[in-house]
C-alpha cells in the first residue's frame, strides 16, 4: 500500500535514510538532505515529518542505548519500514513515468 | 562527539509548552547536538543567534504536528500539553470544593451571573449602536455622508435634495462611487386593508455603492432609475417577502399597489442586510419611481430649496475626506446657489457612516454609554462581592492551605489551585450570563431601541466572545487577590493555632471590598434617583398639548393621486365620524400639530407709523383645536363657524408673540398683515398659551393661527387631532377606523398618541432609560451589596460566637450584642456611602448634561439615597445579628 500523500520533504527523508543504510538519527537526515539538495531543514519541519511518517507506518522508531559517558542520552533513531522501502520505490517509478522520456538535458 | 552545550533555559521552555512530553527532550537534545556543533563552527556568539533563529523557525511545524496529533489521535499519550495534566488534577480538586459548600457556590455564581451579563447586555447594545459594522456592506470604512453646516453650530444638515446629488455624481472627483437615499411611508393597499410600508427611495447606484448582492432576483440597474419617472419596480426586504408572500419563490414578478402605481417585485434582499440603517425598511423603490408619492410634486428633479436627500458615497482611495466634502461644496453651490446649505460660510463633512450612524441616535447613544460604563459598575460591585467571599473562604481554609504548604505543594502551584477556582466559578457564571444577556438583550432593546426596530438575534458570535472574556478576566482577577493572600500563610503559626479558627478577625481588605460596594452602589442609586427626578420635572413640563391624552392621525391622499381639493372634502367627512365616535372628547382638523413639521411665515404688525415684520410660524386650524389639545386660551375668543371664507380675515397668536409685537397692550383687534404687507389685514381675535413645535424642552417660536376656512389654500397637509375621554390607547383603533372610511378606497391612516411622535419619544427617551436602567442597575447592586454585608457580618460572628459568649456570660445583654454586630456593618457600609457620595458630588458636573432641571447634588435624591442604603444595610445586618445574640453561652465558652 502506497500513500499517495507523499509530501515533497517526506519522500526526502525517506530516500535520506535508505541512504545512510536504513536506519539514522534526525540530525544525520536533515544533514544528508542538505548534503545532496542544499536545503536547510529545521530541527522542527524535521521532527514534524519524521512524525508524519511515523503515522503512515513508513518508519518505526528504535531508542539507541545511551552513550557510555556523563550526560549521555538516549538517542532515537528512524528506521524504513517495510511499508516505507516500498512508498520509496512506488515514488521513484511515478516520477520515471511522469518524466517520460524528457531527458534531463530536454528539461526547461 | 564532545560533551553537549546546553540548550537555555528559554528553548526548553518554548519547547515544553509546544511539543508533546513525549518529544520534548528528544527535540531539545537534538538542538543541543547541533548547538555543539554550531560553536565549533562559528564560535559562542553567531551559534547562539542560530540557536535562537532555528527555535523560531522549528515552532510552527512543532505545534502544527502538535494540532495534528491532538486532534487525530486524542489519547496517546502526552498528547495534550503536559500542563494540561495538573490544570485538570485542579479542575476536579476545584470542582470538589465547591460542591462542598453550596451556599457560598451559589451566590458566587449568581454575583458572576448579573455582573457578567448586565455587561454583555450593555456591550450588545453599544456594539450594535456605534461598533459593528453594518453587515453585507463591502469595506464600510471607505463610505461616507456628506452633511452640512459651519464648524461654529455643528454640521445638523444632513439632507440635500437631487440636483446636488447629481451634480456631485456627474462632476465630483473625490468618490469612486455616490448614492442618494430618502425613506418614506408608502402606502400599501386601499380601504379597510390599507397599510404604510417602510419604504426608501434608493439611486440605482446604492446596492453597488454597498457591494451587497441579492438574496434572489436582481437589483435595479441605472436604466430603470431615469428622472423624472422610473419604472415601477421593487426590491424587498427578506422579511417582508416573509410576511407578504411566505417566503414563496413566486414573489419575484408579483405586482404591489404601492400609492397609485403597481409595481413589480424585482428582487430580494440578503436576511440580514440593513442597508446603512439599524433595520431593514420593508422595500426599496429607484429614486425616480417614487415621484408621485414625493410631495414635491413633478419639480423634484430642479427644486433646490427644500432637502430630503441623504447622499452616501464611496471614497477613492488616497482622496482625504476634507478635500473630497470641499469639493462636492463648490459643486453644489454651482448646482443650487440658492439652497440654504449652500449659502457663504457653509461647508461640507464627509462623515464615516460608522460615526454618523451612532450620532443620529444622539441621546440613545449617549445613554447607552452612560449605561455601559454604569454595568462595569455593577460588574466591580459584582467582582468586590465574589472577592470579599474568596477571601472570607480562604481565611476559613487557612489551614488546610498551611498543611498542604507543609506537605511541600509550591506557592505558585497553590495560586494557581485557588485561581483555577475562581475561574471555575467565572466560567459557570459567564454561562449562567448568557441566559441574562439573552433576556436582558431582548428587554433592553425594547426599551432602548426599540424605534430602530432591529431583528437580529441579541446573542452573536461578537456578544459571546465579549462574555467569555469577560468572564475570564473577572475570574483572574477576583481570585487573584485572595489566593496570594491565603498563599502567604504562616505555615507554623497556622498549624500550631490548631483550630480553623486561629483567632483570626476579617481583613482590612474585607471591609475595604465592602466599603467599594457600598460607595458604588451609592454611586448608582444617586444616578437613578436623579434621572427619575429629571422624568418626574420633565412630565410636569406645561407644553401647551397633553401629550398622553392627544391622538394625531394623518392620511396621505396625495401618495394615491388625490388632488388638494379632493382631500378637504375628505377630511371633514373624517371630522365629522371621529368627532361623533364614543370616547372623543373633541377634535379638529390642522395642517400641522407639535412636533410635527413647522410652517414659516412673515406678520407685519401695524404700528403707529411703521410695520413691525417678526418672523412666524404658522398653522391652519378648525375651531376647537386649542381645546382638543388642552392649551389655555388666555384672551379674546377661539375660532368658530363664524369666521367663514367670506366674512372679516381673523388670527389668534400665541403669548410669546403678543407679548413681542404689543408688549403689555391689549392685542385684541389689532390687525396683523400675514405673509405679505399686500395682503389684506387680519385682525386677532384671541391669544393662546404658547404650544410647543419642535421640542419639548424649547422656549417656543412665534406662532399665528389661521382659520382653515379663510386660509384653505394656505398648505394643502391636513391632520386630525383628537382628544381622547379615556383611554387614548384604545381610542386610536377608532379613530383609524372612522379616517378610513370617510371615503372609500382611500390609504392607510396612521394614528398615534402625540407622546408617541419621534421627537417627544427621542427626547424623553434619555430619562426614562436612565431612570429605569440606572433603577434596576442600582437594585442590583444594592442586593449584591446586601447579600457581601450579610456573608461578611455572618461570618465574623461566627468567628467571634466565643468572644460574644464570653461578654454575654460577663452580663453583656442582647441589645449590646446586637448592638455591636450591626455597628459592624453599618460602619462599613456608612464610610463606602460617605466616599460614594463624595464622589458623586464631585463628579456630579460629568452627568449635568444628561440631566433635565435637576441637580447632581439634589439634596433630596441624597437623602434618600443614603436612608435606603441604610436601611437596606441594616436589614442584611438584622438575621446575623440575630444569630449573635441566641449564642449558647455555655457551648460557646466551652468549645476550643
Amino acid at each position: 500500500m502506497i500513500k499517495r500523500d507523499l509530501g515533497e520533504l517526506e519522500l526526502y527523508t525517506l530516500l535520506a535514510i535508505q541512504h545512510l543504510g536504513g536506519q539514522a538519527l534526525g540530525v544525520e537526515i536533515r544533514d544528508e538532505i542538505q548534503r545532496r539538495t542544499g536545503r536547510r531543514v529545521s530541527v522542527g519541519s524535521g521532527y514534524a515529518t519524521l512524525g508524519r511518517l511515523g503515522d503512515k507506518g513508513l518508519v518505526r522508531f528504535t531508542v539507541l542505548p545511551s552513550e557510555p559517558r556523563r550526560g549521555g542520552r538516549a538517542r532515537r533513531s528512524a528506521q524504513l519500514t517495510p511499508a516505507g522501502v516500498r512508498a520509496i520505490r512506488e515514488s521513484a517509478a511515478s516520477l520515471r513515468r511522469m518524466l517520460g522520456n524528457l531527458a534531463a538535458d530536454t528539461l526547461p | 562527539m564532545s560533551e553537549s552545550a546546553r540548550v537555555p533555559r528559554w528553548a526548553e521552555w518554548l519547547l515544553q509548552i509546544a511539543a508533546p512530553a513525549a518529544d520534548a527532550d528528544a527535540i531539545a537534545d537534538e538542538l543541543a547536538d547541533e548547538l555543539s556543533r554550531e560553536i565549533e563552527h562559528r564560535g559562542e556568539r553567531a551559534a547562539r543567534v542560530w540557536l535562537a533563529r532555528e527555535v523560531l523557525r522549528s515552532l510552527p511545524p512543532i505545534l502544527t504536528r502538535r494540532v495534528v496529533i491532538v486532534l487525530r489521535y486524542p489519547r496517546r499519550r502526552g498528547a495534550m500539553p503536559n500542563r494540561f495534566e495538573t490544570v485538570r488534577s485542579d479542575l476536579s480538586y476545584a470542582m470538589r470544593q465547591l460542591r462542598r459548600s453550596p451556599g457560598f457556590t451559589m451566590t458566587v455564581l449568581l454575583a458572576f451571573a448579573l455582573g457578567i451579563g448586565a455587561n454583555a447586555t450593555m456591550f450588545g447594545i453599544v456594539d450594535e449602536l456605534l461598533l459593528r459594522p453594518p453587515a453585507h456592506v463591502r469595506v464600510p470604512g471607505e463610505i461616507v455622508t456628506l452633511v452640512a453646516g459651519t464648524a461654529a453650530d455643528g454640521f445638523g444638515q444632513r439632507t440635500s435634495n437631487y440636483p446636488v446629488f447629481a451634480a456631485i455624481r456627474d462632476r465630483g472627483a473625490g468618490f469612486s462611487q455616490i448614492a442618494a437615499v430618502a425613506s418614506l411611508s408608502v402606502p400599501f393597499g386601499r380601504g379597510d386593508h390599507a397599510a404604510n410600508l417602510d419604504g426608501l427611495l434608493v439611486s440605482a447606484s446604492y446596492f453597488p455603492l454597498l457591494g451587497v448582492t441579492p438574496a434572489r432576483g436582481r437589483f435595479f440597474g441605472e436604466n430603470e432609475d431615469v428622472a423624472p419617472i422610473g419604472d415601477p419596480v421593487a426590491v424587498i426586504s427578506h422579511a417582508f417577502w416573509q410576511r407578504q408572500f411566505s417566503g414563496s419563490p413566486d414573489a419575484i414578478g408579483a405586482t404591489l399597489q404601492l400609492g397609485d402605481r403597481q409595481f413589480r417585485v424585482i428582487g430580494i434582499a440578503p436576511p440580514d442586510f440593513t442597508g446603512l440603517d439599524y433595520a431593514a425598511p420593508d422595500l426599496w423603490l429607484p429614486l425616480s419611481s417614487g415621484g408621485a408619492m414625493q410631495w414635491l410634486g413633478k419639480q423634484w428633479t430642479t427644486q433646490s430649496i427644500v432637502t430630503w436627500l441623504r447622499i452616501y458615497a464611496r471614497l477613492k482611495p488616497g482622496v482625504p475626506l476634507k478635500e473630497a466634502a470641499a469639493d462636492a461644496m463648490r459643486i453644489a453651490r454651482d448646482a443650487a446657489p440658492d439652497a440654504f446649505f449652500t449659502q457663504p460660510g457653509w461647508t461640507f463633512r464627509a462623515q464615516p457612516i460608522m460615526t454618523a450612524r451612532g450620532e443620529e441616535q444622539g441621546a440613545s447613544t449617549t445613554v447607552a454609554t452612560l449605561l455601559a460604563a454604569m454595568s462595569l459598575v455593577v460588574l466591580l460591585i459584582a467582582c468586590a462581592n465574589v472577592a470579599n467571599l474568596l477571601l472570607a473562604r480562604g481565611i476559613r481554609r487557612r489551614r488546610e492551605i498551611a498543611v498542604r504548604l507543609a506537605l511541600g505543594v509550591t506557592r505558585g502551584r497553590l495560586v494557581a489551585q485557588l485561581l483555577t477556582e475562581s475561574m471555575l466559578l467565572a466560567t459557570l457564571g459567564g454561562a449562567v450570563a448568557i441566559i441574562i444577556t439573552h433576556w436582558g438583550g431582548v428587554l433592553a432593546r425594547r426599551l432602548l431601541l426599540d424605534d430602530l426596530g432591529l431583528t437580529a438575534s441579541v446573542l452573536d458570535l461578537r456578544v459571546l466572545s465579549f462574555t467569555a472574556a469577560v468572564a475570564l478576566l473577572v475570574g483572574a482577577f477576583t481570585g487573584l487577590i485572595p489566593a496570594l493572600q491565603a498563599s502567604r500563610a504562616e505555615v507554623f503559626s497556622t498549624i500550631k493555632a490548631g483550630g480553623d479558627r486561629g483567632g483570626t478577625r476579617r481583613s482590612r481588605a474585607q471591609s475595604a471590598l465592602l466599603a467599594i460596594q457600598a460607595a458604588l452602589s451609592f454611586v448608582l442609586l444617586l444616578g437613578a434617583g436623579l434621572f427619575g427626578r429629571s422624568l418626574i420635572a420633565i412630565n410636569g413640563l406645561r407644553m401647551g398639548v397633553d401629550v398622553d391624552r392627544v391622538l394625531v392621525g394623518s392620511m396621505n391622499l396625495r401618495s394615491i393621486g388625490r388632488p388638494a381639493s379632493v382631500a378637504d372634502a375628505v377630511f371633514a367627512r373624517a371630522l365629522e365620524q371621529v368627532a361623533a365616535s364614543p370616547g372623543v372628547a373633541s377634535a379638529a382638523v390642522a395642517t400641522t400639530v407639535p412636533f410635527g413639521p413647522s410652517y414659516g411665515t412673515e406678520a407685519g404688525v401695524m404700528g403707529r407709523d411703521s410695520v413691525r415684520h417678526y418672523t412666524t410660524m404658522y398653522n391652519v386650524v378648525t375651531p376647537d383645536y386649542f381645546k382638543t389639545l388642552g392649551a389655555s386660551l388666555l384672551r379674546g375668543r377661539d375660532f368658530s363657524d363664524i369666521d367663514r371664507e367670506r366674512t372679516t380675515r381673523v388670527i389668534m397668536v400665541n403669548e410669546i408673540l403678543a407679548r413681542r409685537a404689543w408688549g403689555h397692550e391689549n392685542p385684541i383687534g389689532r390687525c396683523v398683515r400675514i405673509g405679505s404687507d399686500s395682503l389684506p389685514c387680519a385682525t386677532v381675535i384671541g391669544v393662546v398659551e404658547n404650544v410647543r413645535r419642535q421640542s419639548i424642552f424649547e422656549d417656543s417660536s412665534n406662532f399665528v393661527y389661521l382659520p382653515l376656512a379663510q386660509a384653505r389654500d394656505w398648505n394643502t397637509a391636513r391632520l386630525i387631532v383628537v382628544r381622547a375621554m379615556a383611554d387614548p390607547e384604545r381610542l386610536a383603533e377608532t379613530v383609524r377606523h372612522a379616517m378610513q372610511t370617510a371615503a372609500p378606497e382611500l390609504p392607510f391612516a396612521d394614528v398615534h398618541l402625540v407622546k408617541n411622535q419621534p421627537v417627544v419619544r427621542h427626547e424623553t427617551l434619555p430619562f426614562r432609560l436612565g431612570a429605569i436602567m440606572l433603577g434596576a442597575f442600582g437594585a442590583l447592586a444594592l442586593l449584591l451589596a446586601a447579600v457581601g454585608v450579610y456573608g461578611v457580618i455572618s461570618y465574623d460572628v461566627g468567628q467571634r460566637t466565643r468572644e460574644i459568649g464570653v461578654r454575654m456570660a460577663l452580663g453583656a445583654r442582647a441589645a449590646n450584642v446586637a448592638s455591636l454586630v450591626m455597628g459592624e456593618g453599618l460602619r462599613m457600609v456608612a464610610v463606602g456611602g460617605v466616599i460614594g457620595g463624595g464622589v458623586a458630588l464631585a463628579s456630579g458636573g460629568a452627568i449635568r448634561p444628561l440631566l433635565y432641571a435637576t441637580s447632581p447634588r439634589d439634596p433630596v435624591v441624597l437623602v434618600v439615597v443614603a436612608v435606603v442604603l441604610l436601611v437596606v444595610t441594616t436589614l442584611a445586618c438584622l438575621v446575623p445579628a440575630q444569630r449573635a445574640m441566641h449564642v449558647d453561652i455555655n457551648a460557646a465558652i466551652r468549645e476550643e
